[in-house]
């Protein structure tokens, strides 16, 4: 498997506010969506993709970016651990970043079909609200207002684990 | 875009990777939430290891990287001192403490629910000192019991099992072999008479409890010790392979599946065979595989701890770290936690699926 990126094959990518992002197909693949789309031959010119705007796919481009470069598990069994740490430290750099946008990479990384990227927004967003109250959560992942708890239900939720509401 | 709504898979996959605290706190964010983590279906699917060396952790294993928590109960005096698993049952864990650590008995048994941290303390099994009689203090240690922990025909049926080894040093003990239960429905410990395994000593003294059956594996000769929990008899099962006689610690017994399983280490030391248990008791070769950690020649001392349900292990290589090996890709995980040279022979380790059961649920039932 070749990783270079001159001799390889170009998709192109449009966002919700029409702009084109030109990647290489290696990149592209790291989505099992395009894959999927690549391997049914309905890709041919442009990839739109009307949910995504520029800033969120830029994000996920680079994300996929570095991981479709670094080397896999599988490709060799002397896995270099620089490069695990490597992937490690970018991965967490590249989380550094403000909720709204987690929530709308994860929601694109979900449309996507990119595992990795769901696992480490998801994990993000869990290290972030872990120390939260309920109605924190509630504002930052928009939780609908109307679907509160009765005020009989919250008492039972408090009683049956006390212990966590300490 | 933040307005969209969040869909169910990736609200339960960001609650996957919650602590016990703050999940259960959310159960008060909406009634959709207190729906979803209430679902006994999204705990099942939160399976962790329980992990005794000097002192007792939690390993979840379902994320990556795995996380690992030191915990400090289930008694803050027991912290430090030789913890063993017996089993799990709905969540909850069965702790048995080493009888060294207590004058007047053999031993503390603690039930505790690691997810929600209450534990209780199961009354003491009969006083069975006779080896300290017989020889003095300096062999007191060795006496040996096999435990078990599973029910029978129905849930309610919940025991702890007890057989007392047939050790040498324990040759003028006439109680040698006998079996002793602990019944969850009556809170008590009772001889049971029919059984006597006097000729049989234990490799593994936890046995694994599978469908009504608890299994050990004796140091010698090639089969397995299978106890049926409901009628309570004893019987023997013919392992597929012949076990060196002089190799100890060979074999590794396990779920897969749900299904017994049985890890068994080549004479040349550094090719492992899995073998799966079917329904109808016949064992099949799933695989055989080399651990490929570090160097080839080393691989003789890597050391399985325990044998997950999705077919990983949990293994201590041999530079003493503890790795997460997948056979069907041979790929690994490193956890962040180096053992001591002293810790090789008392790192033990169970998986367990969290529940919101309480000890005392299953104690009243």
């Amino acid at each position: 498997m070749s990783t270079s990126s001159s001799s390889s094959k170009k998709i192109v990518l449009k966002s919700a506010d029409n702009e084109t992002f030109e990647i290489d197909e290696i990149v592209a693949l790291e989505s099992q969506a395009i894959k999927n789309m690549i391997e049914d031959e309905c890709a041919d010119n442009v990839i739109p993709l009307g949910n995504i705007d520029s800033k969120t796919l830029s994000k996920i481009i680079e994300y996929c970016k570095k991981h479709a470069e670094s080397p896999k598990k599988d490709d060799n069994a002397d896995i270099d651990e620089k490069a695990v740490e490597d992937l490690k430290s970018f991965d967490a750099e590249f989380a550094k970043v403000d909720m709204p946008l987690i929530q709308d990479i994860l929601m694109a990384a979900n449309f996507l079909n990119i595992d990795n990227l769901i696992g480490l927004m998801c994990r993000t967003i869990a290290d972030r609200i872990k120390g939260k109250t309920p109605e924190e959560i509630r504002k930052i992942l928009n939780i609908n207002k109307n679907d509160l708890l009765s005020p009989e239900q919250e008492a039972k939720a408090r009683e049956e684990n006390s212990w966590a509401f300490d | 875009m933040t307005d969209v709504y969040i869909p169910d898979p990736i609200v339960l996959n960001i609650l996957a990777r919650l602590p016990a605290k703050p999940l259960l706190r959310f159960r008060c964010v909406s009634t959709h939430w207190n729906c979803l983590i209430t679902d006994p279906s999204f705990m099942a699917s939160r399976r962790r290891i329980f992990l005794t060396i000097k002192n007792l952790h939690i390993i979840d294993h379902s994320d990556t990287p795995h996380s690992i928590l030191k915990i400090s109960y289930p008694l803050e005096n027991l912290k430090g001192k030789q913890a063993r698993v017996i089993g799990t049952f709905k969540g909850l864990v069965l702790v048995l403490y080493d009888y060294r650590y207590r004058k007047s008995s053999d031993g503390i048994i603690i039930l505790c629910n690691p997810f929600t941290q209450m534990c209780m303390i199961l009354p003491d099994p009969p006083e069975t000192r006779c080896c300290r009689l017989a020889y003095g203090h300096h062999y007191c240690h060795r006496i040996a019991y096999a435990y078990g922990f599973g029910y029978g025909e129905n849930l309610d049926d919940l025991k702890i099992v007890r057989f007392k080894e047939n050790n040498e040093l324990c040759r003028y003990d006439n109680r040698r072999g006998v079996c002793e239960v602990f019944s969850f429905k009556k809170m008590t410990w009772s001889m049971s008479q029919n059984i006597n395994i006097k000729d049989i000593k234990f490799e593994e003294i936890m046995g694994k409890f599978v469908n009504g059956y608890l299994y050990w594996l004796p140091n010698k000769d090639s089969m397995l010790i299978v106890l049926d929990v409901k009628e309570m008899v004893v019987s023997e099962l013919c392992l597929p392979f012949r076990r060196p006689y002089d190799f100890h610690h060979s074999t590794r017994l396990g779920l897969i599946d749900g299904c017994l399983c049985l890890l068994n280490k080549s004479i040349n030391k550094t090719e492992f065979d899995l073998w799966v248990m079917n329904e109808k008791s016949i064992w099949l070769k799933r695989c055989s595989f080399t651990l490929a950690l570090d160097l080839p020649s080393r691989g003789r001392f890597h050391y399985p701890i325990c044998i997950l349900n999705d077919g990983r292990i949990l293994i201590r290589d041999s530079n003493f770290q503890l790795v997460i090996y997948d056979i069907s890709d041979g790929s690994y995980t490193l956890m962040n936690l180096l053992l001591d040279y002293d810790d090789i022979s008392t790192v033990h380790g169970i998986e367990y699926v969290e529940s919101l059961v309480s000890p005392l649920d299953v104690c009243l039932a």
